[in-house]
């Protein structure tokens, strides 16, 4: 079956079961007429319309992005601060002179080359002041101070200083120029910036201030509805640029990949024995050496890298294989970066790839690094927010996260005790024999007896088990416990912590302070 | 969210089918997050002409991406003045990382040079090995150390022939750009003002299935005497 096939079958199966409302049932065809059929042409055109002029995409996403390469930017630039002058200053090989020719050969348009050569211009002094003053917009842009307006220089220095030596760049630099312009059309300021701190400390405090502020300007109608259009054309923008910076992202896995497979090295898979033998991307000789002798696993290597890159263009679309080839492909740049010495360019390709991970991923890992209060903070408000009528508030008091255990086990409740002693998170421990009702809170005795159980916030949610649980548990701890259990959570450690989770749950009763009544089996 | 991307990253294929891929995944739209929303005609019909123009630049600039990075083929070529015209040099882009083969043979740079001043000739000096003592142990290497040299080198042989002369437009412009890298290396150890360089490639081709002994044996190119019209200090 071909993928047009595939798609043709699924938008079937969603009109169908648009048609029949919530609850899917088979159209008969003879019912399918075509003002039925033009109708529903007209609700989709019209809910897409809606979702793209009011909704936006990867709005956090985005922010993730700015950050990221404002971040790689900043970074860079501090890296190359001494090596400045030899890299893009009047002492530069590729001298100014070199640069007018080579803009004059592009044939470009008069501004472009203005924007190219710029760097060129400048004497030591003010090149200097120039490369401080990229730097002072690198950071800018990361923090997301006045978003909108820094874009802008912050894209003209990125392409100015980097086409000031067209061939001192690699890979970190492409990824680096091409998203400083696409981001230049993304609302990147909305989250995760001193704008959207802003905005929220003038909501919370200021709120008045915006009522005298109106009244003092009286808004004319037409003002009110052009900010409202506005909202929307940046809305639109928005989602357009987003499209492309996704697009291009697979453009370069999806190349990089086909590319490969005409190359007679990836197909025989001696590839990565040559690569790692060059000279020019040896950082630690030693290392690679080593490598190079292991022709079966580079092989093995080769073929993966191929496979995945080929593949990530299509296994995007895939929950379920999404995260799986996203965390290869982080494996894959981080070797990158140590073995080829290529940190920048595989910095910048993570970033990119963070444009695939939704917004509410984002939502939660703010939220987790925010810490306890802010975990205590919203089970107050998940309880608050499910206790419809008074009395029920008054009953359900704040209840944070739970985390279920085996209160008969000495090897357990040890572990326990040490964890509210040293990590303290901002999480309930209950020996599951004080529950009364096992099955009330979502859980039976086969549970609980095998591995500990996480609770979320408010009674409501997935309950999680063994690993998972204690990595929540380890995420809602003060530092340096947070990023620990951030770790255990991040697949393939995630992976890697069940199996090691499941190896102690099966040998609790050796262990330190266990009893017999800790062995998983020998449950009365 | 993640279903959008990927719906997004799909019309990349297909723009014209984005519309309907993008109906299909939106079924079930999200709430808008404010109420307010423009109601008059001039309103709504500014957001409808942003919707048209955006879409329009969206298609376009997704077509070149992907005529500019794909292997030449009918369409690509019909077009190539159109999408080199829109790619150049703003969305120039080039991911052939070690494709479709990669380079699978060591190149070393060693130069001399013969002082201005009395004619003397300095030793051999060796540029890589300059160049890979600053990279070595280094986490976050530099790109001067990483990339000037190899990059002058390699844009220098690809636009000259076995004779040293230049083949494209900006042949003569690179030879200077390769001379002013290697004086760069060469004028902290000598000393003195260079009156001519002498670069010696030596190409190593690394061993691996289907190459002989013979072939792999390290072969030396030297680029004869250049002599220095200006150091690059006195350029700029």
């Amino acid at each position: 079956m071909t993928a047009a096939d595939t798609g043709a079958e699924i938008s079937e199966a969603d009109r169908s079961i648009a048609a029949s409302g919530a609850a899917p049932r088979p159209v008969p065809l003879a019912r399918t007429d075509r003002a039925w059929l033009i109708k529903l042409a007209a609700g989709r055109w019209s809910a897409c319309y809606e979702a793209i002029t009011t909704r936006r995409f990867a709005s956090r996403g985005s922010a993730v992005l700015r950050m990221g390469y404002g971040g790689v930017w900043t970074l860079f630039l501090l890296r190359e601060y001494g090596e400045r002058d030899a890299a893009w200053g009047p002492g530069s090989a590729w001298s100014p002179a070199i640069d007018r020719q080579y803009a004059a050969l592009g044939h470009w348009p008069g501004w472009l080359s203005f924007w190219f050569t710029a760097v060129a211009r400048l004497t030591h002094t003010e090149y200097d002041l120039f490369y401080l003053l990229t730097l002072a917009l690198g950071v800018a842009f990361t923090v997301g101070w006045r978003t909108r307006a820094v874009s802008v220089p912050f894209a003209f220095t990125v392409l100015a200083l980097e086409n000031r030596a067209p061939l001192l760049t690699d890979g970190a630099d492409n990824v680096i120029m091409l998203m400083a312009i696409y981001l230049l059309f993304t609302a990147c300021g909305e989250h995760f910036s001193l704008d959207s701190r802003r905005a929220r400390l003038q909501a919370a405090s200021g709120g008045g201030d915006r009522e005298q502020e109106q009244e003092r300007q009286p808004q004319t109608a037409w003002r009110a509805e052009l900010a409202l259009a506005r909202r929307q054309m940046a809305t639109v923008v928005h989602n357009g640029a987003v499209l492309v910076i996704a697009a291009q992202v697979c453009v370069i896995y999806g190349t990089a990949g086909l590319l490969k497979v005409q190359g007679s090295m990836w197909q025989n898979g001696s590839a990565l024995g040559y690569v790692l033998r060059l000279h020019w991307f040896q950082p630690w000789p030693g290392l690679s050496g080593w490598l190079a002798g292991h022709a079966l696993l580079l092989a093995l290597a080769g073929y993966a890298t191929v496979f995945l890159q080929i593949g990530f263009p299509f296994m995007v679309f895939s929950p379920r294989l999404k995260y799986p080839a996203l965390a290869a492909l982080v494996m894959m740049h981080v070797s990158i970066a140590v073995l080829l010495g290529l940190p920048f360019f595989s910095a910048a390709m993570i970033v990119g790839d963070a444009v695939f991970i939704p917004d509410r991923v984002w939502t939660a890992a703010a939220a987790a690094l925010r810490g306890p209060a802010y975990a205590r903070a919203m089970a107050e408000q998940a309880t608050q927010s499910a206790a419809g009528t008074e009395t029920e508030a008054d009953r359900a008091l704040p209840q944070p996260p739970t985390l279920v255990f085996d209160g008969d086990c000495g090897f357990c409740t040890s572990t326990v005790r040490w964890a509210e002693k040293h990590c303290r998170p901002a999480v309930e421990f209950v020996p599951w024999q004080h529950i009364d009702d096992l099955a009330a809170v979502g859980l039976t005795e086969a549970m609980v007896t095998r591995s500990v159980q996480w609770i979320p916030a408010g009674r409501t949610g997935v309950i999680r088990s063994g690993a998972a649980a204690a990595g929540r548990t380890l995420l809602r701890s003060r530092w340096p416990w947070r990023p620990l259990g951030a770790l255990i959570l991040t697949p393939p450690v995630s992976w890697l912590a069940a199996l090691g989770y499941r190896v102690i749950a099966a040998n609790r009763y050796r262990l330190p302070g266990g009893t017999p009544a800790c062995s998983v089996k020998n449950r009365p | 969210m993640s279903s959008t991307l990927a719906t997004m990253s799909a019309s990349d294929r297909d723009p014209a089918r984005s519309a309907e891929a993008e109906a299909a995944q939106e079924a079930v739209p999200e709430p808008a997050a404010d109420a307010g929303r423009p109601t008059r005609r001039w309103s709504r019909a500014l957001v409808a002409g942003t919707v048209v123009a955006t879409a329009a630049v969206v298609a376009a600039h997704l077509a070149a991406t992907f005529l500019y990075n794909a292997p030449a083929n009918p369409v690509s070529q019909k077009y190539a003045s159109q999408v080199n015209t829109w790619m150049n040099p703003l969305f120039a882009q080039n991911w052939q990382l070690f494709a479709p083969n990669p380079i699978s043979e060591n190149v070393e740079l060693r130069a001399r040079a013969s002082m201005s001043a009395d004619g003397r000739i300095t030793q051999w000096i060796d540029l890589s090995a300059m160049d890979a003592a600053q990279i070595t142990d280094d986490p976050l290497p530099g790109q001067v150390a990483e990339n000037e040299l190899r990059n002058a080198y390699f844009s220098w042989a690809e636009s000259h022939d076995a004779s040293g002369n230049p083949t494209t437009s900006d042949g003569q412009l690179l030879q200077q750009y390769l001379e002013n890298v290697v004086i760069d290396r060469l004028a902290p150890v000598v000393g003195g003002q260079i009156g001519s360089i002498d670069i010696q490639a030596t190409i190593t081709l690394l061993s691996g299935p289907g190459r002989t002994a013979k072939q792999t044996a390290p072969q030396t190119d030297d680029l004869g005497w250049w002599i220095v019209q200006s150091s690059p200090g006195a350029a700029s």
